[in-house]
């Protein structure tokens, strides 16, 4: 694994830093919700302990009463007139209610008179014709409270106002007992019948039922006699023991009490064991966008995606109109006090929803919910907060980078210095000891200084090795000349005859020694020479030529080609150089090749460089040694020829083009049959 | 022929001193050896000799032999002097030839050609001295050698040449057009030298008359054989 990598591992790790941060926010987020639901609580359970001994419901509530039955009346602003139009009711649409598949009731109270308005589809509508005569045609029945069944009758002979009447089970005919409290009218509709009616609160007494008595032509073929189909729909039980549901609405008492209560901003709602709504008042305070700043506008996009709730959605916490029917609020009137968070519209905005139950004693008389509008994100809210927040995210990030960043730059050093000391060696064997970042104080510069150091010393021990050779021509040339002086004195002074063969071997051996050490200098002879070399621009083609037509003569046993592939040759270096190269390679090539073999030279150019190849057959280049070829002191010849050789030549070569900014490489010919050498050289312009 | 011509070797070296003293006496030369600077200039201080050959490295003076061929030089403007070192450097060579030596020979030279060198130089000096003798004139153009005097004009300017490239322009100038090889050339200045060392001489003799005519090209390089003297200047 790369030192990337782990350092990049480590970096993450400045991760856990936002992550706390986050945690921390959460937490935060909760507490404040619980602080809010606990102040919620505790205002809806001071309520509920004022609301102890009042009484809630405003009749008798019997154990089973069934929900479905009960009949609440919605509190109208202003008393309707009864005229068949419901749309002087200040009640809301919604808040009607189904009787039956084809009927539908809506139900109010204005102070202390009920109105109810029936809205019925029929589409054979019979009215009475005429008193006593069945059928008793389409008709209405209401069941008062009471302690005995006291049925009301409304019919019509047409549309208009009706009267009550008192009638009887199970046939409910009309009769001339009227109920003048009750007063009704009846209005045709394009579907059916809407009814009107007004009766007291008095007669009500706690319970009220409604019915629909719909009468319709049976379609019978053949039969004089209309014959008819009489169904009821009513809003209680059985018809053989009718027991009106509850008659529920808004008692005077508690509206004075609950008013006491409702603080700004807040919806406080009482219901009664059931869930019915006794009180209802205050108002949840409309969604303002001020919440929070609108200077962290992108901060607080950030917070909200971050502390998002999914709340479930708030739908005002009403199942049938009047009545709330919702789970915490079945919770409460257990007896367990509950606080929730509802999501209102927007993501911004939400609702904190508390409800507690109202008890006398161990008996749960009802519940009271208390509601406040809120920011969902209640961090939110508190500037301070949020600019901790952001300060502390702020802060993370910058340590999380500043690791990152730090991490990165060690390894970049550290991958910098890896690359310098691969590279402090060049291929062609010089070093370069200076490598990067050996001036920082810490362990890494401790490490580049050591590379430097190392690097130094080696590059002295590779200077004393390429001088050594010239010391050591210098060094032994004092002793030979000793001896070739001695030895010139010797020949001259000397008669004996028979001491002549030694004298001669002497001299051959002398001449040797002399030859090595001429070698062994002339590389560094040709270094100074180099050194010392002016630029000049010349024709390397002409040079070439001239050369090759000079080796033709001097090497008589070989044959020389020169194919020159070049228009235009100019290179800037030094011509004696370059012949001096080309001797040293053409001597390499036919001290290598066969006699009368061929050897080429070649000159191709391209847009930058002059290639100068110089081919001869004979043994193709040791596996070994391929890398060392121009290196002094290298030679690759098996056997010992005539001539001195300490491979110097080709070092010499590499040397020469070495200065001429060029490169130089030898491989064997595609066919085996022999070795080439290749010179690149950059060409002037 | 040559008796009584005083000859000093200052090298410290003893074998290689008492060597060249033997070849040089065998000659009929008076041979004077001094192993340091110091004994040389007390020896030189009654009386110069004929001739002097010098060693740079001189026991514990390493240059020792350059500032006794400035010293000597100062002295006398007559004075042969040759520096005989183990020292090949180009460098060394210039620094000596500056000092104002005539010759810069390497102890890879034989004794054959020393003593041709030394009955060279002393002979030079003889010519100079005596104003009778009869000037013996080589002219190729410009280029006018005096073989007696080894000296050398180029446009009517004097150029002073070493020894060895007295000889090598001699060889050259001879037969004008001919290429000569570095071995040919080696032969007549009685040096056994490299191609490299042949190529610095050439350059140094270029040097020489370049400094006095810019636009002399009389010596050409012929590529893979050698030099050739081109005579079209002055013809």
């Amino acid at each position: 694994m790369s030192l990337r990598i782990q350092l990049l591992g480590v970096g993450l790790l400045t991760l856990a830093l936002p992550w706390a941060g986050y945690r921390y926010v959460q937490e935060l987020e909760g507490a404040l919700r619980d602080g809010l639901e606990q102040s919620l609580l505790a205002s809806a359970t001071t309520m509920a302990a004022a609301l102890e001994l009042q009484p809630l419901a405003p009749a008798d509530q019997d154990e089973g009463m069934v929900v479905e039955s009960a009949i609440y009346a919605h509190p109208l602003g202003t008393p309707p007139t009864i005229d068949g139009y419901r749309n002087d009711w200040s009640s809301p649409a919604e808040t009607v209610r189904r009787l039956s598949s084809f009927a539908q009731y809506w139900a109010g109270l204005y102070e202390r008179t009920v109105y109810v308005f029936l809205s019925v589809t029929d589409e054979d509508l019979i009215y009475q014709s005429a008193p006593a005569e069945t059928p008793y045609g389409d008709r209405i029945l209401l069941l008062p409270g009471g302690p005995q069944n006291n049925w009301l009758l409304l019919h019509s002979s047409g549309a208009g106002g009706v009267r009550s009447q008192q009638t009887r089970a199970p046939l409910f005919a009309p009769t001339t007992q009227y109920e003048d409290r009750v007063t009704g009218y009846w209005r045709e509709t394009a579907t059916g019948y809407d009814v009107e009616v007004r009766l007291p609160l008095d007669l009500v007494s706690g319970r009220l039922g409604l019915a629909v008595i719909d009468v319709d032509h049976a379609a019978v073929q053949g039969t004089q006699a209309a014959t008819y189909n009489v169904s009821i729909n009513r809003s209680w039980q059985t018809t053989q023991d009718p027991r009106p549901g509850a008659f529920l609405f808004r008692p005077q008492h508690l509206e004075a009490i609950g008013s006491q209560f409702v603080q700004p901003g807040k919806r406080m709602r009482i219901v009664g064991p059931q869930g019915w709504v006794m009180f209802d008042g205050g108002e949840i305070e409309p969604l303002v966008d001020s919440f929070a700043p609108s200077s962290i506008g992108l901060a607080e996009r950030f917070y909200r995606f971050i502390l998002a709730r999914g709340d479930s959605p708030y739908q005002s916490l009403e199942g049938p109109p009047g009545r709330l029917a919702d789970a915490m609020l079945s919770a409460a009137l257990q007896g367990e006090p509950v606080a929730a968070w509802y999501a209102r519209g927007t993501d911004a905005s939400a609702v904190v929803a508390a409800a507690v139950p109202i008890r006398t004693g161990n008996e749960i008389r009802g519940g009271i919910v208390l509601e406040q509008g809120s920011d969902s994100i209640l961090t939110l809210t508190n500037d301070a907060l949020v600019r901790l927040m952001s300060f502390t995210l702020f802060a993370s990030l910058l340590v999380a980078f500043g690791l990152l960043s730090y991490a990165t730059l060690l390894s970049f050093r550290v991958r910098r210095l890896a690359r310098a000391a691969e590279t402090a060696l060049s291929p062609e064997g010089e070093i370069h000891p200076a490598l990067p970042g050996r001036r920082a104080g810490d362990e890494i510069g401790d490490l580049a200084r050591s590379f430097t150091d190392l690097l130094n010393r080696l590059r002295e021990y590779t200077e004393y090795l390429t001088t050594l050779k010239a010391k050591l021509a210098h060094e032994l040339r004092t002793p030979l000349a000793v001896v070739s002086t001695s030895l010139d004195n010797l020949e001259r002074e000397s008669h004996e005859r028979h001491l002549s063969p030694y004298l001669s071997r002497l001299r051959e051996g002398t001449d040797r020694l002399d030859a090595i050490l001429g070698a062994m200098s002339e590389a560094t002879l040709i270094e100074q020479a180099v050194a010392d070399t002016a630029l000049e621009t010349f024709s390397l083609s002409a040079v070439i030529t001239s050369c090759v037509d000079a080796y033709r003569d001097v090497y008589s046993d070989r044959v020389f080609e020169l194919v020159d592939q070049t228009t235009e040759s100019s290179i800037l270096g030094s011509a004696d150089l370059i012949a001096q190269m080309l001797d040293k390679l053409i001597d390499n090539a036919v001290s290598f090749s066969p006699s009368a073999s061929l050897i080429t030279v070649t000159l191709t150019s391209n847009e930058k460089e002059i290639g100068l190849c110089v081919t001869n057959t004979g043994p193709l280049l040791p596996e070994s040694m391929r890398n060392q070829l121009f290196d002094s002191l290298v030679s690759v010849r098996k056997e010992r020829g005539q001539r001195r050789h300490l491979g110097l030549g080709l070092y010499i070569v590499a040397l020469i083009v070495e200065f001429h900014r060029g490169r130089i490489h030898a491989d064997d010919l595609p066919d085996g049959s022999g070795v080439r050498f290749n010179i690149e050289l950059p060409r002037v312009g | 022929m040559n008796s009584g011509k005083l000859i000093a070797v200052v090298e410290d070296e003893v074998a290689i001193r008492e060597n060249y003293a033997a070849a040089l006496r065998r000659n009929g030369y008076r041979v004077q050896g001094h192993s340091t600077r110091q004994a040389a200039l007390d020896a030189f201080h009654s009386r110069l000799p004929d001739l002097v050959i010098i060693d740079i490295n001189l026991g514990e003076e390493v240059e020792g032999g350059f500032e006794l061929c400035r010293e000597l030089r100062a002295r006398s403007t007559q004075l042969p002097i040759i520096i005989l070192t183990a020292r090949e450097s180009e460098l060394d060579i210039v620094s000596g030839l500056r000092l104002g030596a005539d010759d810069y020979l390497t102890k890879r030279i034989g004794l054959e050609h020393l003593l041709a060198r030394v009955t060279a130089l002393l002979r030079r000096v003889e010519a100079l001295t005596r104003t009778d003798a009869e000037p013996s004139l080589l002219q190729r153009g410009f280029l006018v050698l005096d073989l007696e005097r080894m000296s050398t004009t180029w446009k009517e300017a004097p150029i002073s040449l070493t020894l060895t490239e007295f000889w090598v322009v001699h060889a050259l100038a001879r037969h004008p057009g001919h290429v000569r090889t570095r071995e040919q050339l080696m032969t007549a200045a009685n040096v056994v030298l490299d191609d490299s060392t042949v190529t610095s001489q050439i350059k140094r003799i270029r040097a020489k008359f370049v400094a006095g005519d810019p636009d002399f090209t009389a010596i050409d390089t012929v590529y893979g054989m050698g030099y050739r003297w081109v005579d079209d200047q002055g013809a």
